[in-house]
């Protein structure tokens, strides 16, 4: 059990910081597991990830504004929590400055060939959903962090800048550049799959009768 | 020249309106450019369609009850 004794809670009661934990923080916790899943990328270390967030949220519970943004708060301790421990254990590469890669992908994306990110609904018909969890797991931690914010969890530009400590204007050009890594893995993985570029070619038959001549 | 900074354009605004991003005359004028430009349109539907993709696929592991309740007893005081 939690010894409140430990925390700085002093104005209110336990009773009052359980029913905030349960109301208000603990609704999250599959968001969070599914964060700390691709952080880690093992059930085991998502799980101790997701344990320890609790904690240090119940540690600093009275920080905490009844009624505000839980899940970004959580979320950035999340993050943190990884940063400080699961980090430095995995001895994954880490810190690499993308920004450089970053902001010459972003100046216009017309210069990237539109063909190649060219994903058309047939494509994902072709997909069973593993490559997708694959795909984003092998992007690097940075690029990988705000897809899962942004397409998994709806955060918005500003909740992940707060989340990351980062410029809004970075998070808008990892997203970029974190998309089109992904379109390319996906339309490579598609490929390999057995997909092929047919436009130009006149389309007289149903998609499944072109997918089996396919 | 033209041609292609205005679909880089229409790129980018696409983007922002998936992430909510864009203000409601944004959001206007984009799906009006989308309602009246073909290749706007495909565009938006492909990017529509990978933002779904993401979203449905993605491996979202089970918590279970053992779990929440482990979190839950650690909270209650002593």
């Amino acid at each position: 059990m939690f010894d409140y004794a430990m925390t700085e809670h002093t104005d209110k009661s336990a009773a009052h910081y359980e029913k905030v934990f349960e109301d208000e923080l603990l609704p999250h916790i599959n968001a969070l597991k599914t964060f700390a899943f691709h952080l880690t990328y093992n059930e085991d270390d998502a799980n101790d990830l997701v344990q320890e967030t609790y904690m240090k949220a119940l540690r600093f519970i009275d920080k905490y504004i009844q009624g505000t943004n839980a899940k970004a708060w959580l979320f950035k301790i999340l993050k943190n929590a990884y940063i400080n421990e699961y980090r430095k254990k995995s001895k994954r590469p880490t810190k690499v400055d993308f920004e450089d890669i970053v902001s010459y992908h972003d100046s216009d994306s017309s210069d990237v060939n539109p063909g190649y990110l060219d994903l058309r609904e047939e494509l994902f018909d072709k997909m069973m959903g593993d490559e997708v969890t694959i795909a984003i797991n092998s992007l690097p931690i940075d690029f990988r962090t705000v897809v899962l914010l942004c397409d998994v969890e709806g955060f918005t530009y500003e909740e992940i800048s707060k989340i990351i400590d980062v410029p809004i204007g970075t998070v808008r050009s990892r997203l970029f550049r974190s998309r089109n890594m992904l379109k390319e893995k996906l339309t490579s993985y598609a490929k390999t799959k057995g997909y092929e570029d047919k436009r130009g070619v006149k389309k007289t038959k149903t998609k499944n009768v072109t997918e089996e001549e396919e | 020249m033209e041609g292609r900074n205005s679909l880089s354009d229409v790129r980018q605004r696409i983007s922002l309106y998936f992430d909510n991003e864009l203000d409601q005359k944004g959001q206007d004028d984009l799906l009006q450019e989308v309602n009246n430009n073909p290749t706007s349109s495909r565009i938006f539907q492909k990017e529509k369609n990978f933002r779904n993709f993401i979203k449905d696929n993605v491996k979202r592991p089970a918590v279970s009850p053992d779990f929440v309740q482990n979190i839950r007893n650690k909270v209650r005081v002593k």
